[in-house]
């Protein structure tokens, strides 16, 4: 039988400081009012004790921060949008917003986890986590929402959507238009996000008796740069493909770009796609067809969460958002299904 | 002082917890040291023996022993932690906080991005976090409101300002020629020949926006070009604002044949109106841009604009922060230099 575990509070650390609670309450509160010697005996004391004051405590005696930190993996303007939904939900209920970077390096993301439990900020949001959080570390944790999981093992609650259903429907978007000899250009290696995306494009064309060809997939880094390395394979072939599933719109865009450097016109000599709908895909030339993630609808759904858990409000646990395909101008049907041209 | 050597609630039930966090008593024991000595390797490491601190720092990161941050904050007085506020969440104050975050890594230091919206309450809420301790200083890029500023200058955390020039407030400024910039944006339209060339402004509230319009005004008159056909219209700094006001310029009589956007995003805003209409760019008009973003560079055909070393601007703003921390006073303002970067979508007027 387990026990409850039992959390040190304030009476432990007088206890072990040999001082009164009061005089406990005055080191966090205002510590320039103590001596020395007491300040250094309650210092030891929350040392020795991982004392750690509590979060709803605090709050109760109202020096909550009205903060919520969004941790994202990366710089990336993709997750410009994510901020703005996050901001926008915040705003409304009179908080403000803090981000830290944590370049998908575990010790990072832990660090910032701590800051908000020392007091820095009331809640966190992790945009993905490289964490895997069981419910152990849950109790442990400051109240925390992920948005945008992909998928790694952890019980925190989550605003998601359906990546392998994602990828399945832009693939069957290209078939729908007639096309049988379809590329994919992956994603990272090692990324959850990089399966997911093979994953639905396999099922896809599996779902329409399309045999996969493992030479039309190329590797990919879902930047710019990989994404034109890809194409340049791509129009050496001898019998390439006749359209293009990018794992992200910066690959797609490398493509459009190394397509049109060799005069291949994009959609009449091949269709591109990619997935994420960011800024870029709307103003590229031609304008991409794409998944669009609803980044700012996660952001924003997951502050709301987060403000729910904050007022100790019923929350739902997990939260899947529908993504869609976004019908523009970089695929069309392949050459052999267009009608004939007048020269 | 009193030492607690024995932790009270020690082992009184193993089972209770089946993932112990290590403490710093943990550490000791398991090298046979005190508390205390753990407790200076990690805080005060100048006064243990280089072979403590070898053995402190190999067994903490054996036993991956992670320091208690609010205990820490309560011991030192400092957080260690920088903020950096800014009032958008736009791809130039990312790029000058990849900056920021470099060099305050490299110091020790972690930083978070507070969001502003440009809202002069939410600002000062910040600089109050800073002044009550939650963190060490902070780095302001671009103000809501300079009044509001220089009148709590005898009570402002320790900061530096970014980007805009904040000035009478008594810290250091690290900013870049926007006024410069801008003139060198439009000589260089007028270097190509064009004789009506309009400008697409950010916010006038904001002094980034109402510098880069006072570079184009006086480039204007300073060439002596008609200011009726060189009109100025504001909006936002966004892609929206950009394609708007360009959509106006458009059906105006005479028609400008460039155009200088008061950064990238409203450059290619514009440009994708000149698209709609079947324009074409570099030669029908001429789009000029500043700032020198991913956007502008990634467009088809990649954008003419003024370029900034941002990575560097939020570098050395943070340089200036630490240094301000010290306790290092009269540190010098910096000016970065801006550079014209002529890429595709700036040509000759066509000939009428």
């Amino acid at each position: 039988m387990h026990k409850p575990k039992r959390s040190v509070t304030i009476h432990d650390v007088a206890r072990v400081a040999g001082v009164s609670i009061a005089t406990v309450s005055r080191a966090f509160n205002n510590p320039e009012l103590l001596s020395p010697d007491a300040r250094g005996a309650i210092e030891q004391a929350v040392q020795v004790l991982n004392y750690r004051p509590h979060v709803a405590a605090r709050r109760l005696r109202g020096s909550r921060t009205n903060l919520i930190l969004v941790v994202v993996p990366s710089l990336n303007p993709y997750f410009l949008d994510i901020f703005a939904g996050a901001e926008d939900a915040a705003k409304a209920a009179g908080y403000g917003v803090l981000v830290g970077h944590s370049e998908r390096v575990l010790s990072r993301e832990r660090d910032f986890v701590e800051q908000v439990a020392a007091g820095r900020a009331d809640g966190l949001i992790l945009v993905t986590t490289v964490g895997g959080y069981d419910s152990d570390d849950i109790t442990r944790m400051p109240p925390s929402v992920i948005a945008l999981d992909v998928g790694e093992a952890n019980d925190l609650p989550k605003v998601q959507i359906d990546h392998v259903a994602a990828a399945e429907m832009i693939t069957s978007y290209l078939i729908d238009l007639g096309h049988r000899r379809i590329a994919h250009i992956l994603g990272a290696p090692g990324s959850s996000l990089t399966s997911h995306r093979l994953d639905g494009f396999q099922r896809a064309l599996a779902r329409r008796g399309i045999a996969y060809d493992p030479a039309l997939c190329l590797p990919g880094d879902f930047t710019v740069d990989g994404g034109a390395t890809a194409a340049a394979a791509i129009v050496t072939m001898a019998d390439p493909p006749t359209a293009v599933f990018a794992a992200n719109d910066q690959t797609a865009i490398g493509a459009l770009q190394f397509f049109k450097s060799v005069d291949w016109r994009v959609p009449e000599d091949i269709s591109v796609v990619g997935f994420d709908d960011e800024r870029l895909a709307a103003i590229a030339s031609p304008a991409l067809s794409t998944v669009h993630v609803p980044t700012y609808q996660i952001g924003f759904r997951a502050m709301q969460k987060m403000i729910l858990l904050l007022a100790s409000q019923p929350i739902e646990q997990d939260t899947t958002l529908e993504a869609e395909v976004v019908v523009r101008r970089s695929a069309g049907p392949p050459r052999a299904l267009q009608p004939k041209s007048a020269n | 002082m009193a030492m607690p050597v024995e932790d009270p609630m020690s082992d009184d039930d193993p089972q209770i917890d089946t993932k112990p966090l290590v403490r710093m008593r943990d550490v000791a024991r398991a090298l046979g040291v005190s508390v205390s000595t753990v407790s200076r390797a990690l805080s005060q490491p100048r006064l243990v023996s280089v072979e403590t601190l070898d053995r402190v720092g190999e067994m903490t990161s054996r036993m991956k022993y992670r320091p208690n941050l609010a205990a820490r904050d309560l011991r030192t007085r400092a957080t260690r932690a920088l903020l950096v506020a800014v009032p958008s969440f736009s791809p130039l104050f990312l790029e000058i906080f990849r900056g920021a975050e470099q060099e305050a890594v490299k110091l020790g230091y972690s930083v978070l991005m507070a969001h502003t919206g440009s809202d002069a309450d939410r600002e000062h809420v910040f600089l109050d976090q800073v002044l009550s301790q939650q963190a060490d200083g902070i780095v302001l890029v671009t103000t809501g409101d300079q009044d509001r500023l220089a009148k709590r200058r005898t009570s402002l955390p320790v900061m530096v300002a970014a980007l805009d020039r904040i000035s009478d407030i008594g810290v250091p400024n690290m900013r870049i020629d926007n006024i410069a910039g801008a003139r060198a944006a439009v000589q260089h339209l007028i270097d190509l020949g064009h004789r009506r060339i309009a400008h697409i402004g950010g916010p006038v509230d904001q002094a980034m926006a109402r510098d880069r319009a006072d570079g184009f005004a006086q480039t204007i008159a300073a060439a002596g070009l008609e200011p009726w056909h060189c009109p100025r219209v504001t909006g936002e700094f966004s892609l929206a604002s950009g394609e708007a006001l360009m959509a106006r310029l458009l059906t105006r009589y005479p028609r400008p044949t460039a155009v200088f956007a008061a950064n990238d995003e409203i450059a290619v805003g514009a440009l994708q109106a000149i698209k709609r209409d079947n324009m074409r760019i570099g030669e029908d008009i001429s789009v000029i841009g500043f700032d020198d973003l991913r956007i502008g560079m990634l467009y088809d055909p990649p954008l003419t604009t003024i370029g900034f070393d941002k990575v560097e601007l939020g570098r050395s703003a943070i340089r200036a922060l630490v240094a301000s921390i010290a306790g290092q006073t009269d540190l010098p303002d910096l000016t970065l230099p801006t550079s014209l970067e002529i890429r595709g979508t700036t040509g000759r007027p066509a000939a009428e």
